[in-house]
């Protein structure tokens, strides 16, 4: 296993920092907090065009074919800038659900737009009596002719509100928590029937409280053969959880060095806070729990594409506990450290704490991630 | 002796408090309470909750340890914790005149001339007068005596120049206790005043400030050659340190003198978790029957326990003599840290569900433990942060040298 990044993917970094330094300081996310959708398409087209949507997918599905490290490596640009584009929900989630379980046609029509920049997507799989479990799947789809009748209700859809097409989760035979009987459709945001409620999340991001009632979708727009999703949901989950690990990376480092520089320039006594030893070991502390995150972050951003579902979930899992457990630590001393500042709305590091604080509740927060390593066979 | 066992005085008291908060609990205002006192942002909240505290020093309960002749009742010491615990148990609104009641009062009560006590401590009590803290500024926090905000003696008056900042509760308070110079030449701590200040005077501006949760409750308050008269010091010019050293001390626990007996350590957290875990599932089934959950939940009542005991215990006169101070500070330390921490758990509780926005309508428990996580930041920073309360202890219990 290699730590190092090749050359290509350091340039790939210096030129997802650059891009965030320049175009989209955290003043940009500030601002985008009272704006309905929350994003810029515009931005969203560049990158697009910079070929970080396409990273993600293969050249086959008209991709650049990318590695997940790759990915890992502009989101953790994209956490320390908190931008604020819909690159995991898009890509990594709905993306990864058509790309495995769709057709050829079906990643023509609905791939080959997203890896343009000109539209995005969403993942509806979230239900409130669920947690993080992907098989909890109440909703209901009907088979009625060529069609199927969507009911149910999904929480928390990252990008919902703002998605031109959204992947829906939906049951077409089994009772909530078994892996068989879990297909995958595709509903263009005006689908009759498709009810969007747009929710705010704390950290100031968008989602989508979505509401099926009999929604119409027509057969050719399952993906995949029915009843077969959950291998994909799971794959999904793990690459969901990579990604936050991936972001949360890049919102330590900054809320690190924020804290850092505060250290060096607020006084009280007379002196730099910096030089008290109190906060010195602090900041040592905070340090480190960063770098002991890194290591297990870059670690799932290889094992997640290891074909072996164990030896993906052993490696996320406990990155994702890692995460939870120095990013809490992390963001938490961050805001101590600056004091009453702080925990002002005016000061951005409170943004990078609620940051923090939605990433550890993606994808499986650390009871989740802590369970399931503890249920894995090797353990 | 068992010190969680009633006296027959206190038992009365207790009964007493007990109908009343059951009789008498607040239905629901029709709009988002604050939690605490710091995040009190709006004119109606603010009504509201003076109405209620209204209501409970009518009912006899408030300031029960305090003097007669002042509006209290005279009672022993001990009895104003009885209300606080009938209150914690009755989930009421808390007091919110809290800056009144627990900083400035007791510490007019201490030092204050007979005049002043008969002019303000009644209006604390009965809420008919809000008291705001201004002591910290940009440039003073945890060096709270580099303060520069200067009171200029000028006849029978003193003007007022300077900036303060997170002053809470500044938006709607009658009374400021202000700390300003008085002598800029002399050494730092031995310059400064104490002052009984009224907000309403000319030259007084208060601009309020935005927490992360998108709450207010705090605020910057300018003074521009504000004139008030020279009967508003409380004890000697130069004093001001050693009165704040007092007032500090009683807003970081030290039970005696406190109007409301609340200590930070009023428990409640774990009984709101318990609820919460009966309430969110977990794979189909309650959280609450989660082996893990319970695991969590349970060493957070123990620690509750541990708290609620030296809580009692700092109320043992022979203590708090043979080691002054101490059990109050680790209170104020253990008790706001243990808040952070019960507000995490909570979350966890929550799962999916913490990414909610406070307020929300549909977020479990309205959003509690969202908004309390983040506030808990104001009582491990506000009040003088854990690093200083560390450094107090180290110092001045365990008597290690002065850092550096
Ligand atoms: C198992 C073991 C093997 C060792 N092997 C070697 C060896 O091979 N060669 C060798 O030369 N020495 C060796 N040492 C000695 C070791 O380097 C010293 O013990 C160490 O440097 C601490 O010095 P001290 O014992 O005088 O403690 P002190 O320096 O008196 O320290 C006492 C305590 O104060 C703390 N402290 C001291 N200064 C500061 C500061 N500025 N800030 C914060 N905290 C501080 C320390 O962390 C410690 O907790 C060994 C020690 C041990 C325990
Ligand atoms: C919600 C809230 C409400 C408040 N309400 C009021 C109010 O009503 N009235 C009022 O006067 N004030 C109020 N305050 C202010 C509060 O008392 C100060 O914020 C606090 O004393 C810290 O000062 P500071 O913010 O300037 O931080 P700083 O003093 O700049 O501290 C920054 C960091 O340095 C650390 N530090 C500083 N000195 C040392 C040291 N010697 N050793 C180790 N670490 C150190 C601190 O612990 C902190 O982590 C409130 C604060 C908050 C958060």
């Amino acid at each position: 296993m290699n730590f190092d990044l090749t050359p290509d993917q350091k340039l790939l970094e210096s030129t997802a920092a650059s891009f965030v330094k320049k175009e989209s300081p955290v003043s940009r996310f500030r601002a985008l907090r009272e704006d309905p959708v929350g994003w810029s398409k515009s931005l969203w087209k560049t990158m697009a065009e910079l070929g970080w949507i396409g990273l993600a997918f293969p050249e086959s599905a008209g991709g650049l074919g990318g590695s997940f490290v790759d990915v890992a490596i502009l989101l953790e640009q994209f956490g320390a800038g908190l931008l604020p584009e819909p690159y995991v929900p898009s890509v990594l989630a709905a993306g990864t659900a058509i790309l495995r379980a769709g057709s050829a046609e079906q990643h023509e029509a609905y791939l080959a737009p997203l890896i343009a920049g000109d539209t995005s997507l969403a993942l509806a799989w979230a239900e409130r009596g669920g947690r993080y479990d992907p098989t909890w799947v109440e909703t209901t789809a009907t088979k009625k002719g060529d069609e199927y009748v969507l009911q149910g209700e999904k929480i928390f859809v990252q990008n919902g509100h703002a998605a031109d097409v959204i992947v829906v989760s939906a049951r077409t035979a089994g009772t909530p928590g078994d892996t068989d009987g879990i297909s995958l459709f595709v509903l263009p945001r005006d689908t009759e029937g498709l009810r969007i409620t747009p929710v705010n999340t704390m950290d100031g991001h968008k989602a989508a409280m979505i509401t099926l009632a009999g929604a119409v979708v027509p057969g050719a727009n399952r993906l995949g053969p029915e009843g077969a999703a959950a291998p994909v949901l799971d794959e999904i989950m793990d690459l969901g959880a990579a990604a936050a690990c991936a972001e949360g990376l890049g919102v330590m480092r900054a809320s690190l060095a924020m804290t850092v520089d505060y250290l060096k320039t607020r006084e009280q006594f007379g002196v730099k806070i910096g030089t008290f030893q109190a906060l010195q070991h602090r900041a040592v502390d905070m340090f480190i729990r960063a770098e002991l995150a890194k290591g297990t972050s870059i670690l799932a951003s290889v094992k997640v594409s290891d074909p072996d579902p164990a030896e993906r979930r052993f490696a996320v899992s406990a990155a994702k506990v890692e995460l939870a457990i120095c990013g809490r630590y992390v963001s938490q001393q961050s805001i101590q450290l600056h004091g009453g500042i702080g925990i002002t709305d005016e000061h951005d590091i409170g943004l990078y704490f609620k940051r923090m604080h939605v990433l550890n509740a993606l994808f499986g927060d650390e009871e989740h991630h802590l369970a399931r390593f503890a249920a894995q066979p090797a353990f | 002796m068992d010190p969680t066992r009633d006296t027959a005085e206190t038992r009365d008291l207790r009964e007493r408090a007990r109908a009343f908060f059951h009789d008498n609990r607040p239905s629901d205002p029709g709009f988002k309470l604050p939690q605490t006192f710091l995040e009190v942002e709006s004119e109606e909240q603010f009504l509201w909750l003076r109405a209620w505290q209204k209501q409970v020093y009518g009912a006899g309960l408030l300031g029960v340890e305090w003097p007669v002749a002042y509006g209290g009742k005279g009672m022993p010491s001990g009895s104003q914790r009885v209300v606080a615990e009938e209150m914690a148990r009755a989930g009421v609104p808390f007091l919110v005149n809290r800056i009144g009641l627990d900083w400035a009062g007791p510490t007019i009560l201490a030092v204050g001339t007979e005049e002043q006590k008969q002019r303000y401590l009644r209006n604390i009590l009965s809420c008919d007068e809000v008291w705001c803290q201004g002591f910290s500024e940009p440039g003073a926090g945890s060096d709270l005596a580099s303060l520069r905000t200067s009171a200029v003696r000028s006849g029978d008056h003193y003007v007022v120049n300077g900036h303060k900042v997170w002053t809470t509760q500044a938006l709607w308070a009658d009374f400021m206790i202000l700390l300003a110079r008085t002598d800029p030449s002399a050494p730092k701590h031995a310059g400064i005043s104490y002052f009984l200040f009224p907000m309403k005077s000319k030259g007084v501006s208060v601009r309020p400030l935005v927490k992360m949760t998108g709450e207010g409750g705090f605020n910057q308050v300018l003074f521009e050659d504000v004139e008030v008269p020279a009967s508003c010091l409380l004890a000697g010019e130069g004093d001001g340190w050693r009165l704040a050293v007092m007032t500090l001390a009683f807003e970081r626990g030290a039970s005696e003198g406190s109007a409301t007996g609340g200590s930070l350590a009023a428990g409640g957290e774990v009984a709101r978790l318990v609820a919460l875990a009966k309430k969110v599932s977990r794979d189909g089934r309650p959280a609450s029957e989660d082996a893990v959950m319970r695991d969590r939940i349970a060493e957070l009542a123990i620690e509750e326990e541990a708290l609620l005991a030296s809580a009692l215990r700092a109320r043992v006169p022979g203590l708090v003599e043979e080691r002054p101070l101490a059990l109050p500070f680790l209170g104020k330390l253990v008790a706001t840290e243990f808040g952070q921490k019960a507000a995490a758990v909570g979350q966890e509780l929550e799962g999916p569900l913490a990414q909610y926005a406070f307020g929300a309508e549909r977020a479990a428990d309205g959003g509690h433990f969202q908004r309390a996580y983040m506030n808990s930041f104001g009582f491990t920073i506000g009040g003088g942060t854990s690093e200083i309360q560390r450094n107090l202890v180290g110092e001045r219990i365990l008597g290690l040298p002065k850092s550096t």
